[in-house]
């Protein structure tokens, strides 16, 4: 087997005469165009137009930009055959269904699938409330996982372990908002910061121990933050984006019997002739020296791309309240009361305004034109940033916070896992039943 | 009510300590003050806690880093997630174990605590009073 990695979650397997593809995102800016890769792609001649395109198929662990990039996808063809879990509501597959693609295949969780000439995909389902997945491809006794940055259960990493995997890539930073966007005296955010990278490294090492592979790549997990303004967020004391070389450091002081190797992108591991480095030298060069040049050099395209962004939609002062309305009315009262929250915005611009949704109203009106001096969650953004997600142009509510352009704050300083669940997706039934079946219900 | 006992001088101080019996996976967690007793596994992705670290008064769960306060085995970033206490009860140095029986393994992996943001009360904290070592 050969593996040609390209970043973040994205490997190129090849199993025999099968190519699977995975997670391709070979564009920079995701996320409102905040997320960049480890080291910018192009520089390795690594974009949607290089890459090979004689793919049997693309494996999408999940919907967020980094892993299904749509600017990426449109260089595929439509009736290439997509493999994805089987998650509990259908989705993030019809958003693949929106996008265009006609051949979309869900897999049950754990059953293997045989793909012909002796290849074999896995894919396993986090244990997570959110459409996660990793995939494990065999084939002539050879094994390659992806966990993509899946956050897969204790059985089912001990299972994978059990098989004897030759090469790994795995999960190794945290991809989110915390605790950097939030409000904390200095002290308090560097001792968080400081908590949760350990707590991420320590994670990778015993998911690695866990599976045991032969080799372990960290690979998803990062983004690196060239906007000027939020280079403060690469900062080792500032920010979770772990670098991939403090991974693989760790790794190595926690003596595994798993062998840690770093891969940048378009670099190749055969199972024949094993590692084989064609990155560019300047993706082995000092971290922070790195990111000041890649900064400086796309600085220009960064303030273009803010530029071109659309405003806000002339309606944003309505249509927020009704959005959030519709989806807090949806659901049973006991879920609102589990949730619980009231989350407040503070929207900048010309179409801002300040609104609190109160999870315990008792509706139909659950959206008040107020900041509540109670709220329990609020957040600050810019008008134009929040439109698409409440106009449904973007589906995906994460992503917004995922662009780290927002600032927030919490009472009390505590992860409301409920309010998350709700806006990662709001789905009645799917909230209904993870708290129902955890009997945290009336 | 199934129930089991072991000897405190067999738990190591602020370290989490795997105890297996009649199929029951528990991690203890000794102090100077007490002896804390869960269910061992994260409500989370299930892995064993006994595998995590201690520190504080904070057991941290290897797989992903979350974090439970053994005072109330509550979840100390997402409070709606607790630990199953066992009952520790000690005398003459030794600790005596018990729990409900019948619970599903899918039962005892997914416990959310009674009400998010009120935390349980870990019946397994029992004074160490008599502690000779």
């Amino acid at each position: 087997m050969r593996v040609t990695y390209y970043g973040q979650a994205c490997t190129l397997i090849e199993a025999g005469e099968m190519k699977i593809l995975t997670d391709p995102w070979l564009t920079e800016g995701a996320y409102q165009g905040t997320w960049f890769h480890t080291h910018v792609l192009a520089d390795a001649n690594v974009t949607p137009e290089t890459i090979p395109k004689d793919i049997d198929y693309l494996f999408l662990s999940h919907e967020h930009q980094d892993h299904t990039d749509v600017r990426t996808l449109k260089h595929f063809r439509p009736d290439i055959p997509l493999l994805i879990c089987r998650f509990s509501t259908p989705k993030f597959h019809q958003y693949l269904r929106q996008l265009g693609f006609t051949d979309i295949r869900e897999v049950e969780s754990g059953q293997p699938l045989d793909l012909g000439d002796g290849a074999k995909v896995t894919i396993f389902r986090t244990v997570e409330y959110t459409n996660d997945s990793a995939i494990l491809v065999e084939h002539d006794g050879r094994r390659v996982f992806n966990e993509t940055d899946c956050k897969l259960g204790y059985e089912d990493l001990g299972q994978i372990g059990r098989l004897g995997i030759d090469i790994g890539f795995y999960m190794f930073s945290g991809a989110n908002w915390y605790p950097m966007m939030y409000e904390y005296p200095e002290d308090q955010m560097l001792d968080l910061v400081r908590r949760r990278r350990r707590s991420l490294l320590r994670s990778l090492v015993q998911r690695v121990r866990l599976t045991n592979p032969r080799l372990a790549v960290p690979a998803a997990g990062p983004c690196t933050v060239l906007d000027p303004a939020l280079l403060w967020l690469n900062r080792e004391e500032r920010g979770i984006f772990v670098d991939p070389e403090i991974a693989v450091r760790t790794m190595r002081e926690a003596n595994l019997s798993s062998e840690p190797l770093y891969m940048a992108a378009s670099d190749v591991w055969d199972s024949r002739t094993g590692f084989e480095c064609r990155a560019p030298a300047s993706f082995r060069a000092p971290r922070q020296e790195y990111i000041a040049a890649a900064s400086e050099r796309m600085a220009g395209s960064i303030a273009a791309a803010y530029k071109a962004e659309s405003p806000a939609h002339a309606d944003l002062p309505n249509l927020l309240p009704k959005f959030f309305n519709t989806l807090v009315g949806a659901q049973s009262p006991s879920i609102r009361k589990v949730i619980n929250a009231k989350l407040a915005f503070h929207v900048l611009g010309p179409r801002g305004g300040t609104w609190t949704v109160d999870f315990s109203a008792p509706g139909p009106e659950f959206v008040r034109d107020e900041i509540l001096p109670d709220w329990t969650y609020k957040v600050e953004i810019e008008d134009k940033l929040i439109s698409p997600f409440v106009t449904g142009e973007e589906p995906f509510f994460e992503d917004l916070l995922l662009s780290l352009r927002f600032r927030c704050s919490r009472r009390p300083d505590l992860f409301n896992e409920p309010l998350y669940h709700f806006l990662y997706e709001a789905d009645p039934e799917k909230l209904h039943n993870w708290y129902a079946n955890r009997r945290n219900l009336d | 009510m199934p129930t089991a006992e072991i000897s405190i001088k067999a738990l190591p101080l602020d370290t989490p300590f795997a105890f297996e019996t009649a199929g029951m996976k528990i991690v203890l967690v000794r102090t100077n003050e007490h002896v804390y007793a869960f269910e061992d596994v994260c409500p989370h992705a299930f892995w064993p806690l006994s595998a995590g670290t201690f520190r504080d008064g904070v057991l941290e769960c290897p797989g992903h880093g979350w974090e439970f306060r053994v005072q109330t085995g509550q979840c100390h970033e997402s409070p709606a997630y607790c630990l199953t206490p066992i009952s520790a009860g000690i005398a003459n140095g030794v600790v005596r174990l018990e729990w409900e029986a019948a619970n599903t393994l899918e039962d005892r992996k997914n416990v959310l605590c009674p009400r998010p943001g009120k935390a349980a009360v870990n019946a397994g904290a029992e004074a160490i009073s008599q502690l000779q070592d």
